[in-house]
């Protein structure tokens, strides 16, 4: 959701009306990959590149760079995700009211299920224990890849949305999971409530003297956040998940989720406007860091992450959905068991989710290289549901297709 | 000629010095004598104590020299940068009592009697709470129990040091002898352990001797206090090696298959064992495949090793990725329930590492002890081998990053690892050599040529067996058939 939102936003800094200026060589690279959410996937093929090619100066790099990028620079970017998905829980969100997200959410837990018993089938079959805690990894989904590939084949269909619903639900589910598996510094009882409580304090009395500014947020209650994460052991990039419901918000209207604001008077828009570059930045930063794995270092860990995303999620998701339906609950409108596929299908490539979520399990290591190997293979995922569209006929390889268009439809 | 100030002024200013630096070392002392009333702890050396007043009485002396120049508060960070550690200190918060110490010196110093009570009050209540919640100091022996039949009092005498808190760490056992490395808490009498164990044999014929292990980086305690420079390093040289300090040890790795070349390998070892008497076994993970019954232990464990486990031969194991976590807790493993741990043989230090889970708490620990080991030789093994030419995993370049530097910075001598289902020895580097032995129940052929590269051999199982004597390394690897595959020796570097 937050990677849809971000790209919507970031085309709407130019004026649609104005025709485009076509800037010359690095400016307009770099300005198609952050309107892309391409940052990750180059830094993802860098890393890839360098570790192959360079192992020792890659992973000295990796070592060197691994805190300060996946504990501090990931704040921002998993402080827009949780901002997000607060808004969409407001009122004028899509998460407002229940029946919206019941059908998505369910079937992000039969995926989560799905994944997780193939995962841990897998391992036990080829006597791994040692990779059981990892089953979180399969929880994730790369919201940006799912998007894109979901929104080029069915366009403006409530497909989009019950995906980016589907996604949202399932990066939650794993972060559930691993919280207790943390094992970012050592834990160290009391302190950390205390510094959790002040934080969260300082928050709301921002928030009660109508601080509209979102540094005060950021920089006081984050940072106070993020001490009491990391004292405490679990990972401190999640930091301002606990304090974004404290930023005022303005109310949203229904369709705020596909439009742009400047963000005047609103600290979260603000906040997103301004940071929106640096976690762009940090995503770059993220997958240069963390996906240099080398080619030859798959193993169990590899293939139980690509046999539990491609096929048991999807099939979970299914079946997850097939539970809700039975139960009496509807599908969105113009929703099919045939695009239900395709979106399981596309929602099986975990990428940066599951990257995060192997790293924040394992420290460095020959079973963490074996689950990000799997985590980048299973960005084949999309190609995967591009086959299916295909067969299946969906969205822009259906015969109607041409010069047709489904409204999108937030929700049943 | 300007006139002299009255007599009177001259002992009221006296009165008033001899208050600052009599209150100064009231202080200093006070809170260097007062803390340890509290509760057992690490006991201050003397000249710990002696320094922490001196202390305070120099802080005192700085001030009253400078208090009437502009150069005070010059002279105040001056003053923190006079102290020049040398040397450990047992107790870390002692470092931080120094500077507490020459604080209360100089807050005295300034005429500020009242805070510098209050202040020294406050650090004493802070760290009577600080001390009130530290575990009890601990003291490391060696332990060793002679009698007629030191088997069959085994298990008594741990069961005895387990009720007294006593942890301990079999390093050697005959029918008429048991070598300990133990822990007892500082509350513990040695007298009375000696009794305990005494009492435990009915013809009173055991003997018991402690063997106080001495930290030499810590004794002797220097604390070098330098005004306007740096007094020369303390060198402490490694204790000189003795003739009869010889260790001798078996390695084995990826052998937990229970299948008959497991069989096959122990059955060598234990031929090998009748020339070489070996009691120690470094296994180097995938000690058993998944996640295993009791029975699985039996099969892959003690059946294959019954005989070496019946002659008392110690097995230390490290985990590798088939191993299950909870394997640690499997007493034939002797892992005490780490994941990693160390110990000592004679002049030689054992570490075993899990390098499935390298994070920063273990590699901050092994660190810590690579830097505060002092025997000649350093032995490190793990499962994932940074050095390898096995075809199917090869070097982990990423653990090498992590691991490499330490393993050269404190001088490691020799690693063994496995992963490659493989024999294969490298020549030293960085001056390091490593073993791949992974091929003592698995076996996966494929060597991929290297100039790296001193021996490899990938047609049969094999095991490896290492003697220390001194300053001299030997080793023979010996195949499934009894073949002797590769052997060599290592010297100390500069020997």
């Amino acid at each position: 959701m937050t990677t849809h939102a971000m790209h919507l936003r970031t085309s709407h800094t130019a004026p649609r009306h104005v025709s485009r200026v076509r800037r010359p060589g690095w400016n307009s690279i770099v300005r198609f990959a952050t309107d892309h959410c391409l940052m990750l996937p180059a830094g993802a093929v860098l890393a890839l590149v360098w570790a192959n090619v360079w192992s020792e100066s890659y992973f000295r790099m990796a070592a060197a760079l691994a805190f300060p990028v996946n504990e501090i620079a990931m704040v921002l970017f998993f402080g827009l995700i949780a901002q997000e998905i607060f808004e969409e829980v407001m009122p004028g969100g899509a998460l407002h009211q229940w029946r919206r997200w019941v059908v998505p959410i369910v079937a992000a837990a039969g995926g989560v299920a799905g994944a997780a018993l193939v995962y841990g089938a897998f391992v036990s079959w080829q006597l791994e224990p040692m990779l059981h805690d990892g089953w979180p990894v399969v929880a994730g989904i790369d919201i940006a890849f799912a998007y894109f590939i979901v929104k080029s084949i069915c366009r403006r269909h409530a497909a989009v949305s019950f995906l980016l619903l589907l996604a949202v639900a399932s990066n939650v589910f794993g972060i559930l999971a691993i919280a207790p598996q943390f094992v970012v510094g050592d834990r160290r009882a009391g302190g950390a409530a205390a510094l959790m409580a002040a934080a969260i304090g300082l928050a709301a009395v921002l928030r009660r003297f109508r601080v509209h500014a979102f540094w005060p947020y950021l920089f006081g209650a984050g940072g106070l956040s993020w001490l009491a994460l990391y004292v405490e052991g679990f990972h401190p990039g999640l930091a301002l998940v606990p304090i974004v419901p404290f930023l005022p918000h303005a109310r949203r209207r229904l369709g705020d989720f596909l439009a742009d604001t400047d963000g005047k008077g609103d600290s979260p828009r603000h906040f997103e406007h301004i940071w929106n570059a640096h976690v762009q930045v940090s995503l770059l930063l993220f997958g240069l860091v963390n996906a240099g794995v080398i080619l030859d270092g798959y193993g169990n860990g590899t293939w139980a992450t690509v046999l539990a995303s491609l096929g048991g999620r999807t099939i979970g998701i299914l079946a997850g959905v097939a539970a809700v339906v039975a139960l009496g609950l509807r599908l969105p409108a113009h929703l099919r068991w045939r695009e239900l596929t395709v979106v399981a299908l596309a929602a099986s490539s975990g990428f940066t989710f599951s990257l995060f979520f192997a790293t924040a399990i394992f420290p460095a290591g020959p079973l963490l290289a074996e689950l990000k190997l799997g985590a980048l293979l299973t960005g084949t995922g999309v190609l995967v549901a591009l086959g299916a569209a295909r067969l299946l006929h969906v969205g822009r390889f259906s015969p109607q297709a041409h010069g047709h268009v489904h409204v999108e439809h937030l929700g049943a | 000629m300007p006139a002299l100030p009255p007599l009177d002024l001259y002992a009221a200013t006296l009165g008033r010095y001899l208050l600052i630096l009599f209150l100064a070392a009231s202080l200093g002392a006070a809170l260097s004598l007062l803390r340890p009333g509290r509760r057992e702890i690490v006991p201050r050396a003397p000249h710990v104590i002696q320094a922490q007043i001196l202390l305070a009485i120099v802080g005192a002396i700085i001030i009253v020299v400078v208090a009437e120049s502009l150069a005070r508060a010059f002279a105040i960070v001056g003053a923190a940068g006079l102290i020049r550690y040398r040397a450990r200190i047992g107790d870390p918060k002692d470092a931080g009592v120094m500077l507490v110490a020459l604080a209360l010196g100089l807050t005295v110093g300034s005429g500020l009697y009242g805070f510098a009570v209050i202040a020294c009050l406050f650090v004493i209540g802070v760290l009577w709470v600080l001390e009130s919640h530290e575990p009890p100091a601990r003291s490391r022996f060696e332990l060793t129990v002679g009698g007629h039949d030191t088997g069959k009092l085994r298990p008594d005498i741990e069961h005895a040091l387990e009720q007294k808190g006593v942890t301990y760490q079999l390093l050697g056992s005959s029918s008429h002898e048991l070598h300990y490395e133990v822990t007892v808490p500082f509350t513990e009498k040695i007298r009375k352990l000696t009794k305990l164990i005494c009492s435990l044999d009915d013809r009173h014929g055991t003997s018991v001797e402690w063997n106080i292990k001495k930290y030499k980086v810590i004794a002797p305690l220097v604390l070098v206090i330098a005004l306007f420079g740096a007094a020369p390093m303390a060198q402490v040289q490694p204790p000189a090696a003795t003739v009869l300090d010889t260790v001798r040890f078996a390695v084995i790795g990826d052998n937990g298959t229970g299948d008959r070349a497991q069989f096959d390998v122990a059955a060598q070892m234990v031929a090998a064992r009748a020339q070489f008497p070996f009691d120690l076994v470094l296994m180097v993970g995938d000690n058993l495949f998944g996640r295993p019954s009791a029975r699985d232990f039996a099969d892959g464990f003690e059946r294959p090793y019954k005989a070496l486990l019946d002659a008392g031969v110690r097995f230390q194991a490290v985990l590798g990725n088939h191993d299950a976590p909870e394997n640690r807790l499997f007493p034939g493993f002797n892992m005490g329930g780490e994941r990693y741990y160390t110990y000592t043989r004679g002049n030689v230090r054992f570490i075993g590492l899990d390098t499935n889970s390298l994070d920063a708490k273990q590699l901050a620990w092994f660190e810590n002890t690579l830097r505060t080991s002092l025997e000649r030789w350093k032995i490190v093994y793990f499962h994932h081998a940074i050095y390898s030419n096995g075809s199917r995993h090869g070097s982990d370049v990423e653990l090498r990053v992590r691991l490499e530097p330490l393993l050269v910075r404190y001088g490691v001598n020799v690693v063994f690892s496995g992963h490659d289902h493989i024999y294969e020895r490298l020549k030293p580097q960085k001056g390091i050599t490593y073993f791949v032995a992974g091929a003592s129940g698995k076996l996966r052929k494929g060597i991929t040529a290297s100039d790296q590269a001193a021996a490899s051999f990938d047609q049969d199982q094999s095991f490896v067996l290492v003697e220390i004597a001194g300053e001299q390394l030997t080793f023979r690897a010996i195949s499934r058939t009894g073949q002797l595959i590769d052997s060599g020796a290592i010297r100390q570097p500069g020997t």
